[in-house]
C-alpha cells in the first residue's frame, strides 16, 4: 500500500457529468467543490458517489436546497431531489459529510426553538415522526449528539431536506434559520441517519 | 373487562385489511393543501372515482400505514403513506411521469422484527444480503451495487427504492417471496436503498419517549 500524504483523501470520491445518465463532460472530486462553474461545469446533471457521504447544493457556495448523497448512482435529477414542486435539476456545489457514523448516531429534537418544550431522542431512523409518537408535524430545534442526520418536510423522506451535522456549530440547530438558506418553516415529518 | 360478543357474520373475512388490533384512517382531498371535496376511509378503495372524487390532490393519514397506487384496482406505481400530512402529489410520489393516485389500501404490518433477504439474481440466486432491524440508504455501502432481482421478506414490511436515499420508484415488500422483479411490478431489477415501514400503533419499538 502506498502511504498517501493526505490520509483522508481516499474516503470521499464523487464522479460528476454535465449531462444526465453519465454522459458528457466527466470529472472526479475528492474534496469540496464551492462552485461547479469555476471548475468548468455550468451544472452537474448526473453523478456517482464512489465513497463517503456527500451533500449537494442547488446554488454555488453551499446555498439553496440541500441533497444528501450516499454511495450509488444518480442518473437524473429525480434520483437526488425529494421535491418536484420546486424543481431543481442541477447541483452547483457539493462537499463531503465528515461526521456520519450510521450505527452510533444520536439526536435530540425539541418542540420549540432554543431547545425548549417537549423533547424527543432518536438513535434510529424515523420515516414518520407522527407514526412513532412525536405529537405534531413540526420541530423547533435540534441538538446533534453524534453522527449526521437528514430531516425532511414530509413522511418517507420527501420534500425539502435539511442536513444536521454533529461537527457543524457544535451540533446545535436552535432555530429554523440555522437549518439552511432554503428553510422557511419548521415542518419536519421524517428524520434519518446519514450512512457513511 | 367484558369482551363484547360479536356475531360470526360480522367477522372480517380476510381481505387483508390488517384487522389485528390497529386502526386505519385516511382522508383524501380532491385539491392540494387539504381543500375541495374530501372523503374519509378506513378500508381499501379500488377506485377514488367511486367516492365522487375526480382525483386525489392531498392526503392526511391519521392512522396507517397505507399504500396508494397510481391506477385504479391497486395497479401501477406504489406510494407508501405513513402517518402524516401530504399536501401535494409530489410529497408522496417521486415520479415526474404521474401525479395520479387512483386507489389505496391499508398496508399490513407483520411483526416488530424485520428481516429481509435480497438477491442479485432471480430465483434467490447470486449474491445475497441479509438486513435485520435496520434501514439501508445505500446498498452499495454493504457490498451490493444497484441490482436486486429477487427478494424474501421474512419478517416485517419493507419498501425498496430505485435510487440511494429512498428516491425514485417505490416497491413494497410485505412478508412473502418475490422470485422475480416482475412480481414487484418493476420493469428492471434496479434497487439501491431499502427501509422498514414502522408505526407505533402496531409495535412500540423505536417510538419516542417524550420528556
Amino acid at each position: 500500500m502506498i502511504q498517501r500524504r493526505r490520509p483522508s483523501s481516499g474516503l470521499w470520491k464523487i464522479v460528476v457529468w454535465d449531462e444526465p445518465f453519465f454522459q458528457g463532460k466527466r470529472h472526479e472530486f475528492t474534496t469540496d467543490c464551492y462552485s461547479t462553474p469555476e471548475r468548468g461545469f455550468s451544472t452537474v446533471r448526473s453523478f456517482r458517489i464512489e465513497s463517503g457521504a456527500w451533500v449537494g447544493f442547488e446554488h454555488c457556495g453551499f446555498q439553496g436546497q440541500q441533497f444528501v448523497l450516499e454511495r450509488g448512482e444518480y442518473p437524473c435529477w429525480e434520483a437526488w431531489s425529494g421535491s418536484n414542486a420546486y424543481h431543481v435539476d442541477r447541483m452547483s456545489s457539493f462537499r463531503p459529510i465528515t461526521c456520519a457514523v450510521h450505527g452510533r448516531s444520536q439526536l435530540l429534537l425539541f418542540e420549540q426553538e432554543n431547545f425548549q418544550g417537549r423533547r424527543g431522542e432518536l438513535s434510529d431512523d424515523c420515516p414518520s415522526l407522527p407514526a412513532l409518537g412525536w405529537g405534531g408535524s413540526a420541530v423547533g430545534s435540534f441538538l446533534v449528539c453524534s453522527g449526521a442526520w437528514v430531516c425532511s418536510q414530509y413522511p418517507g423522506y420527501r420534500g425539502f431536506q435539511y442536513l444536521l451535522e454533529s461537527d457543524t456549530h457544535a451540533g446545535e440547530y436552535k432555530h429554523v434559520r440555522e437549518w439552511g438558506s432554503h428553510a422557511q418553516t419548521g415542518q419536519v415529518q421524517s428524520i434519518r441517519r446519514v450512512q457513511q | 373487562m367484558t369482551e363484547q360478543q360479536s356475531p360470526p357474520e360480522q367477522m372480517v373475512t380476510g381481505e387483508g385489511a390488517g384487522e389485528r388490533g390497529g386502526n386505519y384512517k385516511i382522508t383524501i382531498y380532491e385539491l392540494e393543501n387539504f381543500q375541495g371535496r374530501r372523503c374519509e376511509l378506513s378500508e381499501e378503495l379500488p377506485n377514488v372515482v367511486d367516492k365522487a372524487l375526480e382525483k386525489v390532490g392531498s392526503i392526511q393519514v391519521e392512522s396507517g400505514p397505507w399504500l396508494g397506487f397510481e391506477r385504479q384496482a391497486f395497479a401501477g406505481e406504489q406510494f407508501v403513506l405513513e402517518k402524516g400530512d401530504y399536501p401535494r402529489w409530489d410529497s408522496w410520489s417521486n415520479s415526474h411521469n404521474s401525479d395520479s393516485l387512483m386507489s389505496l389500501r391499508p398496508l399490513q404490518i407483520d411483526s416488530p422484527d424485520h428481516k429481509i433477504h435480497l438477491f442479485e439474481n432471480a430465483g434467490y440466486t447470486g449474491r445475497k444480503m441479509e438486513i435485520v432491524d435496520d434501514d439501508v440508504p445505500s446498498l452499495w455501502a454493504h457490498g451490493f451495487q444497484d441490482r436486486v432481482a429477487s427478494v424474501r421478506a421474512l419478517n416485517g414490511t419493507w419498501v425498496g427504492y430505485e435510487y440511494p436515499g429512498y428516491r425514485g420508484r417505490q416497491h413494497v415488500f410485505e412478508k412473502g417471496e418475490y422470485r422475480h422483479w416482475n412480481e414487484w411490478d418493476a420493469n428492471q431489477p434496479l434497487m439501491q436503498s431499502v427501509r422498514r415501514v414502522r408505526d407505533q400503533q402496531w409495535h412500540q419499538r423505536g417510538s419516542f419517549e417524550n420528556s
